[in-house]
């Protein structure tokens, strides 16, 4: 251990030296407006922690002062922080959160952000000028002014790295085998069901004696969601898409009944885990370490991310393509990236003392651009924003087609496993400070990451992701209908979610008849959707 | 309370005789100063965290941004009452009222028969001994009773479901059934505070006269008649007091217990007042509907406070003043 | 007197014993099955079966929670707040009860009204946390103290107690030349002390589970309470809970890492750190205990 340790320092000069960064990291306050708790659980984290992040903020001159946001709850969080006027000096807002632009409008009117044009179009700052100008102008505000600096711009967006495309179908090889079944059988939703009916008919139990479900779901039944999906249903951005030629809201998409109804039969059989409606992330993610969940429709990242050495929730099971359903030509979408800023956008808050210093690293992180350049090297790009400097910290291996963890390498050589490694810390985002990816606390890291990355090679151009689309995000009047019963259609959509998946037998119209009439008289929803069009006509062409 | 009759601070009358005002002033002062001094804390406190936030209720006649001083905001009159028609209020409403009615009557009386139970052990250590455990509940925050709940009732792995299915039940998923969220929100409030309330009510049942008990006794009477007639007419003041004091309750559901026990399932019946105000104030940053509900709620719960306090007196009970 | 239990007596005190044994059984199983799962290896824990006693034991769960830095700034921070907030909300809430407990004072009346409106009318959570906003107090840690420095209700039962001492003792030390302050802390406070005692207790408790203030009131980490981070802990993935200082200590941590650290699972830490919070009010407890013993019997000598 301490050997690594100081082939790590002996590394971290030698890099240094390389980069010709002498003076100590800048020590910056960024709130990380996404991320609920960070690693360890804590709230605040400095990047220096780490050895490895240590060795990141040498290089980037900057060392995060990660703030993370309390209280799950992103719109919560930051109307305190507009409240109390709290502010550290930067802020990286993920593109969901940015868009539509009505935070970044409040922040403005409330004058927590500044104006970032001197940094563009500057001599002192050569590779931020090669933000192409499409981008910038996208991101300019209303006053002319812009507030932002992209992260995870795509030039040609159909080769981004696909690193949000984390929304799986997945399923226990052994289990798989235990009913005398193979992933062909699991083409169509017909066959899921085939395959759901036969774990429970067989009764499987795990190693201790507890009962296996056929399929689950984490918080909030994300589970559905991706049946929705499945069914054609699109799930992002607004909740709209063009189904044939009319814009169709997954409220009154008639998919979203057929895959609800799917899912009330399997429920009524007692196919689904009872407690699916209900659980908790880690209460799944304990059932699937204990191997009790035979398959897997759900967002993968609540999953990945565990200390327990040797069992990792999801790493040996298979992912799918999306079974086919009736009535659905494809999938849904449920991932949607923004070419202009897929990973959101880094602010600069009126309490930075050395904006100087994030522009620094900003411009550098620029260096590696090339509107032209290969499908491959734009992958690089997007690693380079999320895991720092290319061949300091990862490089790209042609035969594997796939990237690899420079440093974890050449610790690796340098005598220690993964495992190892794995001890010391993995947290390199230089700019895109997530804060999961020191989470990959776990002794098969190098399983984890295999697994992760070729999850996203498998989903990132599949039906199911797409590019922002223009009707994904329209501005809606601010105290106008859709922001005033945003909320409430969205409790009662989970609500009603719970409700009409657990209808009892015969019971599912009543209770579709109900949900309907609560999205009317508790979310006024016609007069909502009504707006929505009204805004779509009028930004739309 | 003193009657009119003791005389002011021990100083001997003085026949009336004509002051002036900076005389009388400082006469009251010279005897006084001391205790308004101690008060004062309490009346600077009190305007700070109580009367200053009753100045800006103004924000439910506004149109108030959080960023911009509360007097730019423009007066709009009672626009932000219309949640009056909003179903979603009327739905925390009855939430409200279904959880706080059922844990008011079920929770109140249970800390006073506790209190007479305990009173009526004569076992001094078995006493002691359930007392200290009955208190332990109040000491664990909600956060904790949460998971107290969910692992304690857990499919599979919990007990409870455990004992059921030993005792040859099928197993339930409390959690996860909404029928199951209001009985276990009353429950374990009943549950947490069932020691801790019995308290007050063991000090009074102690401040009774034994000997009211040793005259009853050579009169024959029997323990239930004791309780009936001497401990329960003694405690019937701080009875009345805790009653009153409980009635706010009846619009308070408890954010902080709720809160960590919402999921999917219960999202119909767990949104209560409390949750319903926090979201639309606090994460949605609605301030003036919030504040306008909150307004509301305030001037019905004082109602129903004076009303009570109007009955307790004419009861015979002790007021609150 | 024990000696004349009649049947009824007898059935009534089997009853009695067998329903208050019940009631303090559950109230002691929580914290059996929270001390057995959290020294239980979580992925022994998976498995169920734990309701009593750890299966297969470990320190692991504490070791890690122990050194997670962020629980021990909010440990300092609900102790901080605890202490200052009871002891000058007591001592404040006492000597304003004191004061309207003289039944004589001039404008007593027009106090106690001002001080009885706040508790039937108030401004509500919004206007409440506007004026915290506006008084500086939001992301301070005086948010924790002032608004509890004065509670009504607390006051009003001083009040009463105050009351219910015998005027004479206070007026003869008045006609001795005593000034407010001796009577005070030579009469009032010694006679009261286990009210105090027993007030402070709940004011101590109040601060110590609050979790709200520290979710709305406060939105810097370094600011938030036990409770708060509980809240967010329970919140999410506890499993990301993991010291790195361990993991830096060298060797030996590494070895661990295989082994023992590999058995930690969300609801092992949590319980850990539920048992973390509560172990000092578990410690304390029997000694508060007496306290209250003291309060009520002291409570019974009056009138």
């Amino acid at each position: 251990m301490r050997r690594i340790v100081q082939l790590i320092l002996a590394a971290s000069v030698i890099v240094l030296a390389a980069f010709q960064v002498s003076a100590e990291p800048v020590k910056v306050s960024i709130w990380s407006a996404i991320t609920g708790v960070g690693q360890e659980g804590k709230t605040e984290v400095s990047y220096s922690d780490t050895p490895i992040g240590n060795m990141v903020s040498g290089i980037n001159g900057v060392d995060w002062q990660i703030q993370y946001t309390q209280n799950s709850n992103f719109a919560n969080a930051f109307n305190l922080r507009l409240a109390s006027d709290d502010w550290p000096e930067a802020i990286n807002m993920p593109s969901a959160t940015l868009m539509p632009m009505d935070k970044l409008q409040k922040l403005i009117d409330a004058k927590v952000i500044v104006p970032l044009d001197k940094y563009y179009n500057n001599p002192k700052y050569p590779y931020i000028n090669m933000i192409p100008k499409k981008v910038i102008d996208y991101w300019r505000m209303p006053d002319g002014h812009i507030y932002n600096f992209p992260t995870g711009v795509y030039a040609d967006p159909k080769q981004a790295y696909g690193y949000w495309a984390a929304a799986v179908w997945a399923v226990r090889p052994d289990y798989l085998a235990a009913v005398n079944m193979t992933t062909s059988d699991l083409k169509t939703i017909a066959g899921v069901e085939k395959f759901l009916r036969a774990v429970k008919a067989k009764g499987l139990k795990n190693s201790d004696g507890l009962p296996v479900y056929p399929i689950s779901s984490g918080e909030n039944i994300g589970l559905a969601d991706l049946i929705l999906n499945t069914f054609g249903v699109s799930t992002v951005g607004q909740g709209f898409d063009m189904v044939g030629s009319k814009m169709v809201n997954v409220r009154d998409n008639p998919q979203t009944k057929a895959a609800l109804a799917w899912l009330n039969s399997l429920w009524a059989d007692g196919i689904i885990d009872p407690e699916a409606l209900s659980q908790k992330n880690d209460t799944l993610r304990e059932k699937m370490m204990g191997k009790r969940v035979a398959m897997m429709a759900s967002f993968a990242w609540p999953y990945w991310q565990t200390v327990t050495a040797g069992i990792t929730p999801v790493t040996d099971m298979a992912f799918l393509e999306y079974p086919s359903a009736p009535g659905a030509a494809k999938s849904g979408v449920n991932v949607t990236y923004n070419p202009n800023g897929s990973a959101g956008g880094l602010l600069i808050t009126k309490n930075a003392k050395n904006p100087e210093a994030i522009v620094n690293l900003v411009n550098e992180t620029w260096k590696d651009f090339d509107p032209k350049m290969s499908a491959d090297a734009k992958w690089e790009h997007q690693l380079t924003l999320e895991y720092g400097n290319r061949g300091v910290f990862w490089d790209w291996d042609p035969k594997l087609g796939k990237p690899y963890y420079v440093t974890l390498r050449d610790m690796a050589a340098a005598g220690g496993d993964y495992n190892k490694i794995a001890a010391i810390g993995f947290s390199m985002n230089p700019i895109i400070v997530q804060g999961n990816d020191s989470n990959y606390f776990t002794a098969n890291l190098k399983d984890v990451l295999d697994w992760i990355f070729r999850m996203h090679k498998f989903y990132y151009n599949k039906p199911n992701v797409a590019p922002e689309r223009p009707f994904d995000s329209l501005k809606m009047p601010a105290e106008g209908l859709w922001n005033k019963n945003a909320e409430v259609l969205g409790r009662l959509d989970l609500e009603y979610k719970a409700k009409l998946i657990s209808a009892p037998k015969g019971g599912f119209e009543a209770v579709w008849k109900d949900y309907q009439n609560q999205l009317e008289q508790q979310g006024n929803w016609s007069k909502v959707r009504a707006e929505w069009e009204a805004a779509y006509k009028a930004q739309v062409k | 309370m003193t009657s009119a009759e003791t005389k002011p601070l021990g100083i001997q009358p003085r026949p009336p005789t004509k002051h002036s005002l900076g005389r009388r002033l400082k006469r009251t002062v010279s005897l006084y100063g001391w205790l308004y001094a101690f008060i004062l804390p309490g009346i600077i406190l009190l305007f700070l965290f109580a009367y200053m936030p009753m100045v800006g209720l103004q924000v439910a006649f506004k149109d108030y941004v959080i960023y911009k001083p509360l007097s730019e905001a423009p007066w709009v009159g009672f626009q932000y009452f219309s949640f009056i028609t909003d179903p979603v209020f009327w739905q925390s409403f009855n939430n409200t009222i279904l959880i706080t009615f059922f844990r008011f009557l079920f929770g109140f009386p249970a800390p006073i028969i506790l209190a007479i139970l305990l009173n009526e052990l004569y076992n001094a250590p078995f006493r002691r001994l359930i007392q200290s455990l009955s208190y332990l509940p109040h000491f664990i925050s909600w956060i904790v009773v949460s998971y107290i709940l969910y692992t304690f009732m857990q499919l599979d792995t919990g007990p409870l479901n455990m004992v059921l299915q030993y005792l040859g039940f099928e197993q339930t998923n409390f959690m996860g059934t909404q029928d199951y969220f209001r009985p276990i929100v009353i429950i374990s409030a009943i549950w947490k505070e069932l020691g801790w309330g019995a308290i007050i009510y063991l000090a009074a049942l102690s401040g009774i006269d034994p000997q009211l008990h040793e005259a009853a006794m050579m009169d024959g009477a029997g323990r239930l008649q004791r309780i009936l007639h001497i401990n329960l007419p003694g405690i019937m003041p701080t009875v009345s007091i805790m009653l009153i004091l409980a009635l706010p309750g009846l619009l308070t559901a408890g954010y902080e217990q709720i809160y960590p026990l919402v999921n999917a399932t219960n999202l119909g019946v767990s949104n209560v007042l409390d949750v319903y105000v926090i979201r639309l104030g606090l994460t949605q940053a609605q301030y003036s509907v919030a504040t306008a509900i909150g307004l509301a709620l305030g001037i019905v719960n004082t109602l129903v406070v004076l009303g009570a306090n109007w009955l307790a007196k004419r009861a015979g009970q002790t007021g609150f003043w | 007197m024990k000696k004349k239990m009649s049947r009824a007596d007898r059935i009534f005190n089997t009853v009695n014993i067998l329903v208050l044994g019940f009631i303090g059984l559950t109230c002691l199983y929580p914290i059996i099955m929270m001390t057995a799962l959290s020294f239980n290896q979580g992925t022994d824990t998976m498995k169920g079966g734990v309701f009593f006693w750890p299966r297969s034991f470990t320190w692991v769960n504490y070791r890690v929670m122990l050194e997670n830095v962020e629980l021990r700034s909010a440990y300092w921070i609900t102790i901080l707040r605890t202490v200052v907030g009871t002891v000058s909300g007591v001592f404040v809430t006492g000597l304003v009860a004191y004061g309207l407990s003289e039944a004589k004072l001039p404008g007593r009346k027009w106090i106690m009204i001002y001080m009885i409106i706040p508790l039937f009318f108030g401004g509500g959570l919004i206007p409440y946390y506007l004026q915290l906003r506006s008084l500086g107090l939001i992301n301070s840690f005086w948010v924790y103290i002032f608004p509890g420095l004065f509670s009504i209700y607390y006051c009003v039962v001083m009040k009463t107690f105050f009351q219910g001492i015998p005027q004479s003792l206070k007026e003869s030390m008045r006609m001795d030349g005593a000034g407010e302050l001796t009577i005070l802390f030579r009469v009032i406070f010694p006679l009261s002390s286990a009210l105090f005692a027993a007030i402070a207790l709940f004011t101590a408790v109040g601060h110590w589970n609050d979790w709200f203030s520290g979710a709305f009131y406060v939105t810097k980490g370094s600011l938030i309470p036990v409770q708060t981070f509980l809240m967010n802990f329970m919140t999410f993935d506890a499993s990301q809970t993991y010291s790195r200082d361990n993991a830096q200590a060298g060797a030996q941590a590494l070895a661990k890492m295989t082994t023992e650290f590999s058995t930690i699972t969300s609801t092992s830490l949590r319980m850990a750190a539920v048992m973390v919070a509560l172990v000092p009010i578990l410690l304390v407890y029997p000694f508060l205990q007496r306290y209250f013993v003291k309060g009520v019997l002291i409570g019974s000598i009056k009138e």
